[in-house]
């Protein structure tokens, strides 16, 4: 049994007339500690999916199964739980509280979590040691990103849900980005879905779900990921 | 505006429809509240005008002490701008309903005045005439108006009585200290109809000088019903009044001219009334006097006879009684021993009739017997016969036998022939064969014989002893049959016994029922004549009743017709006594029972709605205001989208001042439609409960409906406006960008170290978040503190206005009197002398009296050209007391006042408005000239303004010495016990007791007045009320709005920690903390505003003559914080709902 098991998931909306297939059929697998990156055009449903997994969202029909269990089948207060203990999550554009510093936006997350990191640690991993005490306003993206990852490694969740990490930043910090993702999931074997619009990130992952209009196009299996920093685009 | 602009304004509502809808409501809550508070005083006196006026109600009336003439009607008419005259009778009378006298809410006799109307003109006026001498119109509610004498119409409130009247019922009439035999034809009347007047705009019906000196209803009764030659009022119409508001200054002035016109003629009007008037009574009462006295001694006389002969009959039937009771027990007497006697004849009949029984039976057992032995005893009869035949025959035999023995020894003896002849004769009959012996000689024959001779013998004894055998035989069964006869005999003689006892038993029977049957005719003649002896009694005792009854009320018909000889006599003495002092009462509306205190009502309205709406108003508009600007703010990406794609500034800026306008717009309509309706006849029917007036009319007022609309659309439009000028100024790419959130920065707590750091991470978070956006705090603190100084100011001005009543006339209060007591003739000859007050003294429950003079004039501060205004002078009699009555003392010093002669003591309001201090001058203009008075200090003093004079500085300064014309009273304790019921009752006898007496004019008891004072200004607390409950709705939607922008501002922060797995209750606290903070701040802030705002209230919303308190009671503040926290936490409830459904997907969303 995998880690991650996608079988047979739908999301619809209906706008008046038409529905919308968000997710149409989606059916994949991830194994634990694996990187996998999910890739598509616009519109492709990457982002439902995570959502999906990340419990953020409901499927409309189908199962979906994070070590073992059915996510799916979450009650509302179980699902919060999901989030709270399971989950990290890291965004586009990061998505930090404004009014709180870098430290302070980590432990927002540490303050809820049972088997949480040292704030501070972690932002000394990430190579924010400096910076514990700037406001989100006073840092580049690249820093900013690098906040929200350790606001999301803080948590120490098992699974790390990253929807186009490195969007919004350039291609050096990109690329530092990446590895960090890259450095937690080897040492400490955390599942990391990484959604990216950059085929070129994709050599780096374990596996690639590439969806297209909301349907596994191809699942690829690579065998040998490359460093984070050998990745050229 | 382009289409596609329209569309995404079409799209801009929807999506934002709950502040759409939060503008409108706030707008039309504002609005409402504006419009609405503000045209309620407006409407209440267009009302009340309009009432007026189409009731023709008089503006001036004319009472006079001596009644009003013809030619004095003909006076008054005469005196310019007099329109029209109505002259009117009436008296005011007891009511008797069912033979139980009406009784007033206050427990004591209903006190009823019976006016004269001449319903002709009810009539014409209901038909549609409109005729000016028709003055203080009737409408009838029920039934018709009276169209024969004997018939009256009745107020329609019955408020003031306990008693209910329906159409149909027969009132009775009584005078108090008058006889109305000389005032009306006819002192019963039938309720025929139910009307309303003008005249009582509320349940006051005014005072008199009857009963407990207060009218609880009125009568209208047609003119003719009044014997009375005078008039006792009469109404006056003035012209051009009209055309003034009722309570209008204007309207005031107008008629003040007419009455001080009235006034002027009135002094010659009326001496020559009283010239008449003595001229006629003084010969009318002496001679009155006269025939009362030998009418008295007539009726008197009359009277005894009559009693005497009522005493015979009543003796007569309490005789009869006892002689009836006699003759009762003699013939039951009677009766009981007849019954006894027949009683024992039955029992001896009974007996006897027992014992008969007994002996047939025995009789019949001895007669079975006997009847069996009866062949037998009658076979020994038989033979008992035989056997004596049988005893004779033998005897006879013997007989012979002893003759031939005795012949043969003769013949033995003698032998001769005689001898032998004889024994011949003897042997033949003995059945001897003679013949032989005849022819044998004798010897031969001698020797036959006496060989012969034995065997004759020993026949002889043979027969002899079968004799005696037989005897003793016959003897023993003789003695048998004898026996058995004897019994026969014995039963026979047993029968004849025994059916002679049966003839006694029959007889007796036929004795008894004989008896019986004449006992009863007695017994029924007996209870005969005792029940008509009876019913003779009771005929007998019934007349002497009858007699007594017909006797008393002849008597009392008689004494009644004395005593009403006797009150004609006194009241034309009094009246006769009054001319010297006689005068007019030049009345206005004003004084009309009830009008100035819905004048009043009308007046805190209007003061009121030039703060409270308008405060109400300016806190809406502001709340509009940020919500629009916050808007705009957030929009700033569509903003810069429509820019880049090419729309001019002027565009945008359209779309949401239309936004702004359209809001407004439908704001305004709702609040003007509602604002204008729900206020006023909210309000107006809360003082309905007072008033008694036709529904309010409720005009539009397009002034303040135009002001308020376009104050709130310019103001919503003006910051729609100069919200998108500041984000269109910069440049369309910066907008473009995606929402840069304001930048975290440290907040001045964080320097203070050990605060800081010894808060939780929470708290923390929490002030940050709070310092962060000082905008949305200020404004969130502001609308909460509005609407807490709105709810703290509505409450506190309730306590102000409840507190005037306690503060003046409640224990500690200012007024510490329990009394006042009006006399009608001043007492100038000195108080010592005074017999008013000799009597007011020596009734127990009266504990201390103060003789006062009062007089109202008007005053001012002594400066030129001055504003005057009404105030009452009052001169005690005796410095010394004066501090059991009233509590001279200054209300911010403390300072407690002895009255001098070196000045006087003027009340705060006073002071306060014509701005006179301690030290400083105020005239009082006299009908003789001005008079200029030095302020010594200033009392504590909350309705009407007051001068305090001591007598020596009056007399100093008005040249003449105080005529003391009012006395307070504190009464003894014990009026002060038992219940609220019982203390009321008190309180109405002793009004009653001391209207009663001689020399009293009115009495006013403290307790009455603080009732009905407490009647006004309970209303106006329920007015608060209605504020409250606006302020409170203000308070719900202005939170709930600015929730719902904070929400809306911080989606994307709500829907990360969200992500990161805060539970459902740990987001709503995020916000929650941040919410409770702001509203408390937003309390503390509002109650200080609302201090500020109650004091500014209360200053302008005081009435001329009443200072209201200034206190706001600690209830007041906790209710204001509890309401606006209430509101809070509701808000916030909601808002853990839509919290709940907020989406984290959608609010992530990158577009946002
Ligand atoms: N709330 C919604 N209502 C209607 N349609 C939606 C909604 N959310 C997503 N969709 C549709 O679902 C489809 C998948 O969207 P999704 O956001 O998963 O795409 P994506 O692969 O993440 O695209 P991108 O790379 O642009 O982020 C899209 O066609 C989108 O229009
Ligand atoms: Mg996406």
């Amino acid at each position: 049994m995998s880690f991650i098991e996608f079988e047979s998931v739908y999301k619809r909306y209906k706008m008046g007339e038409i529905t919308i297939n968000a997710a149409d059929n989606v059916s994949f697998q991830a194994e634990q500690g694996e990187i996998c990156a999910v890739v598509g055009p616009s519109g492709a449903g990457k982002t439902t999916v995570l959502n999906i997994l990340g419990g953020m969202d409901s499927c409309d029909d189908g199962k979906v199964r994070v070590g073992g269990e059915v996510i799916s089948g979450f009650k509302r207060k179980r699902l919060i739980e999901y989030r709270r203990y399971d989950v990290g999550f890291i965004f586009q554009f990061y998505n930090l509280i404004p009014n709180l510093t870098a430290l302070e936006n980590v432990e927002l997350a540490t303050q809820i979590s049972k088997k949480s990191l040292d704030a501070k640690k972690v932002l000394e991993r990430v190579g924010l040691a400096e910076r514990l005490n700037s406001f989100p306003a006073q840092l580049s993206g690249g820093e900013q990103q690098r906040v929200s990852i350790a606001r999301a490694l803080a948590k120490n969740p098992k699974l790390l849900l990253c929807d186009e990490p490195t969007g919004a930043l350039d291609y050096t910090t990109g690329k530092q980005i990446l590895k960090l993702l890259q450095d937690t999931s080897r040492e400490t074997g955390m599942t990391v879905l990484i959604i990216t619009h950059n085929q070129a990130i994709t050599p780096m992952a374990n596996r690639i779900v590439s969806l297209r209009s909301g349907r596994v196009f191809t699942i690829a299996v690579n065998d040998r990921p490359v460093s984070a920093e050998r990745i050229e685009w | 505006m382009s289409k596609a602009l329209f569309r995404e304004f079409l799209r801009s509502i929807r999506r934002t429809i709950k502040r759409y809808l939060a503008i409108i409501a706030i707008t039309g809550l504002g609005i409402s509240v504006f419009t609405g508070v503000r045209a309620t005083g407006p409407d209440m006196e267009a009302t009340a005008d309009r009432y007026f006026n189409d009731n023709n109600l008089m503006d001036i009336r004319v009472v006079s002490t001596i009644g009003l003439a013809g030619e004095d009607i003909d006076t008054i008419l005469a005196v310019d701008s007099v329109e029209a005259v109505m002259p009117s009778k009436f008296v005011d009378t007891f009511v008797e309903k069912d033979g139980a006298e009406a009784v007033g809410v206050e427990g004591a006799a209903l006190v009823c005045r019976a006016m004269s109307l001449d319903f002709g003109l009810a009539r014409e006026a209901s038909a549609g005439a409109d005729d000016s001498a028709y003055m203080n119109r009737l409408h009838l509610t029920e039934g018709r108006y009276p169209d024969k004498p004997g018939e009256c119409v009745l107020d329609s409130s019955e408020i003031n009585s306990t008693t209910t009247f329906e159409i149909g019922d027969k009132i009775k009439l009584k005078g108090d200290g008058e006889n109305l035999g000389s005032i009306l034809t006819t002192d019963v009347f039938t309720i025929v109809g139910k009307v309303e007047t003008p005249l009582f705009v509320s349940y006051e019906r005014g005072t008199t000088l009857a009963g407990g000196g207060k009218l609880g209803s009125f009568i209208y009764i047609p003119e003719g019903a009044f014997k009375t030659d005078y008039y006792s009022e009469v109404y006056v119409t003035v012209k051009g009044a009209d055309a003034f508001g009722t309570f209008t200054r204007e309207y005031t002035e107008h008629i003040k001219g007419a009455a001080d016109r009235i006034q002027a003629v009135s002094a010659d009007a009326v001496s020559r009334r009283a010239v008449l008037l003595a001229a006629e009574y003084t010969p009318k009462i002496e001679q009155g006097e006269k025939d009362y006295a030998a009418k008295k001694a007539e009726v008197d006389a009359a009277l005894a006879k009559a009693q005497e002969k009522v005493d015979q009959i009543i003796y007569y039937a309490k005789n009869g009684e006892a002689e009836l009771a006699k003759k009762t027990a003699e013939g039951q007497a009677m009766l009981d021993a007849a019954r006894a006697k027949l009683d024992a004849a039955k029992e001896e009949y009974n007996t006897g009739l027992a014992r008969y029984n007994e002996g047939i039976v025995q009789y019949n057992e001895g007669k079975a017997k006997a009847d069996a032995g009866r062949p037998q005893y009658e076979a020994a009869v038989a033979q008992l016969n035989e056997a004596a035949q049988d005893i004779s025959d033998a005897q006879e035999r013997i007989n012979r036998q002893q003759a031939l023995v005795d012949s043969a020894e003769n013949f033995v003896n003698s032998a001769d022939e005689a001898t032998l002849a004889t024994l011949i004769a003897n042997l033949s009959a003995a059945g001897y064969e003679t013949s032989f012996l005849e022819s044998l000689p004798l010897s031969e024959v001698k020797a036959v014989i006496s060989a012969s001779l034995v065997q004759y013998r020993r026949v002889l004894s043979n027969a002899q002893e079968k004799l005696a055998a037989g005897i003793a035989e016959y003897e023993a069964n003789k003695k048998k049959v004898d026996a058995a006869t004897a019994e026969y005999e014995r039963l026979d003689a047993a029968k004849a016994e025994l059916e002679n006892a049966k003839e006694r038993l029959s007889q007796a029977k036929i004795d008894i029922a004989l008896g019986e049957a004449q006992f009863q005719v007695k017994q029924a003649e007996f209870e005969f004549k005792i029940k008509d002896a009876q019913r003779d009694l009771n005929l007998a005792v019934a007349n002497a009743d009858t007699a007594q009854a017909e006797f008393d009320k002849k008597k009392a018909e008689a004494l009644a017709g004395l005593a009403a000889a006797r009150l004609d006599l006194d009241n034309g003495k009094k009246l006769l006594a009054s001319l010297d002092t006689a005068s007019w009462y030049v009345l206005k509306r004003s004084d009309l029972p009830g009008n100035a205190d819905y004048s009043i009502a009308v007046e805190n309205m209007d003061a009121i709605s030039g703060v409270f709406p308008v405060f109400f108003f300016f806190i809406a508009a502001a709340v509009c205001l940020t919500t629009m600007t916050r808007m705009v703010e957030e929009e700033r990406l569509q903003l810069g989208t429509l820019k880049a794609l090419g729309y001019t500034s002027r565009a945008i800026v359209s779309k949401y001042i239309f936004y702004a306008l359209s809001a407004t717009a439908f704001g305004a309509a709702e609040g003007l439609i509602l604002g204008f309706r729900l206020f006023p006849r909210a309000i107006f029917d809360v003082y309905s409960i007072i008033f008694n007036m036709p529904p309010i009319l409720l005009p539009f007022r397009i002034g303040d409906a135009v002001l308020g609309t376009l104050l709130i659309s310019a103001t919503v439009a003006a910051a729609a406006f100069l919200a998108c000028r500041k984000e269109l100024l910069t440049h369309p790419a910066q907008l473009m960008r995606v929402k840069s959130p304001k930048p975290g920065r440290k907040v001045w707590l964080e320097r203070i170290g050990f605060v800081w750091n010894r808060m939780s991470f929470t708290s923390k978070v929490t002030v940050r978040n709070l310092f962060r956006d000082k905008k949305r705090m200020a404004v969130t603190v502001f609308g909460i503190a509005g609407c807490t100084a709105l709810l703290l100011s509505a409450f506190g001005l309730n306590d102000s206005v409840g507190g005037v009543v306690e503060k003046q006339f409640g224990a500690g209060g200012v007024s510490l009197f329990d009394g006042q007591i009006a006399l009608s003739q001043p007492i100038d000859a000195g108080i010592e002398n005074s017999e008013v007050l000799g009597l007011l003294k020596s009734d127990v429950r009266i504990k201390q009296t103060l003789p006062v003079f009062y007089q109202s004039l008007d005053a001012g501060s002594a400066s030129e050209g001055s504003e005057r205004m009404n105030a009452g002078i009052v001169v005690p009699a005796d410095t010394s007391t004066v501090s059991a009555f009233m509590r001279l003392e200054n209300r911010k010093t403390g300072e407690k006042y002895q009255l001098g002669d070196d000045g006087v003591l003027v009340t705060e309001k006073f002071a306060a408005k014509t701005s006179v201090a301690p030290g400083g001058e105020i005239a009082v203009d006299t009908p003789a000239g001005t008079v200029k008075l030095k302020v010594a200090g200033i009392v504590e003093n909350y309705t009407f303004h007051y001068i305090y004079i001591s007598s020596a500085l009056y007399e100093k300064a008005f040249g003449a010495p105080p005529r003391y014309n009012l006395v307070m009273a504190n009464l003894a304790d014990s009026m002060n016990a038992g219940s609220a019921a019982d203390r009321k009752k008190a309180a109405a006898d002793l009004s009653r007791d001391l209207m009663n007496m001689d020399g009293i004019m009115a009495v006013t008891l403290t307790d009455q007045l603080i009732e009905s004072f407490g009647n006004i200004t309970g209303s106006l607390n329920d007015v608060v009320f209605i504020f409250i409950l606006a302020a409170g709705a203000l308070a719900f939607v202005v939170l709930y709005n600015l929730n719902n922008i904070n929400i809306n501002e911080r989606k994307r922060e709500l829907a990360t920690i969200k992500v990161l797995g805060f539970y459902d209750r740990e987001v709503s606290s995020y916000i929650y903390r941040e919410n409770v903070f702001l509203t408390l701040l937003g309390i503390a802030i509002g109650i200080a505003a609302g201090i500020f705002l109650h004091r500014y209230m209360v200053a302008v919303a005081e009435v001329n003559i009443v200072m209201f308190g200034r206190e706001i009671k600690p209830l007041s503040y906790a209710l204001a914080c509890a309401i606006t926290l209430f509101f809070a936490l509701i808000v916030n409830l909601l808002m853990h709902r839509s919290l709940k459904k907020l989406s984290m997907v959608e609010s992530l969303k990158v577009s946002e």
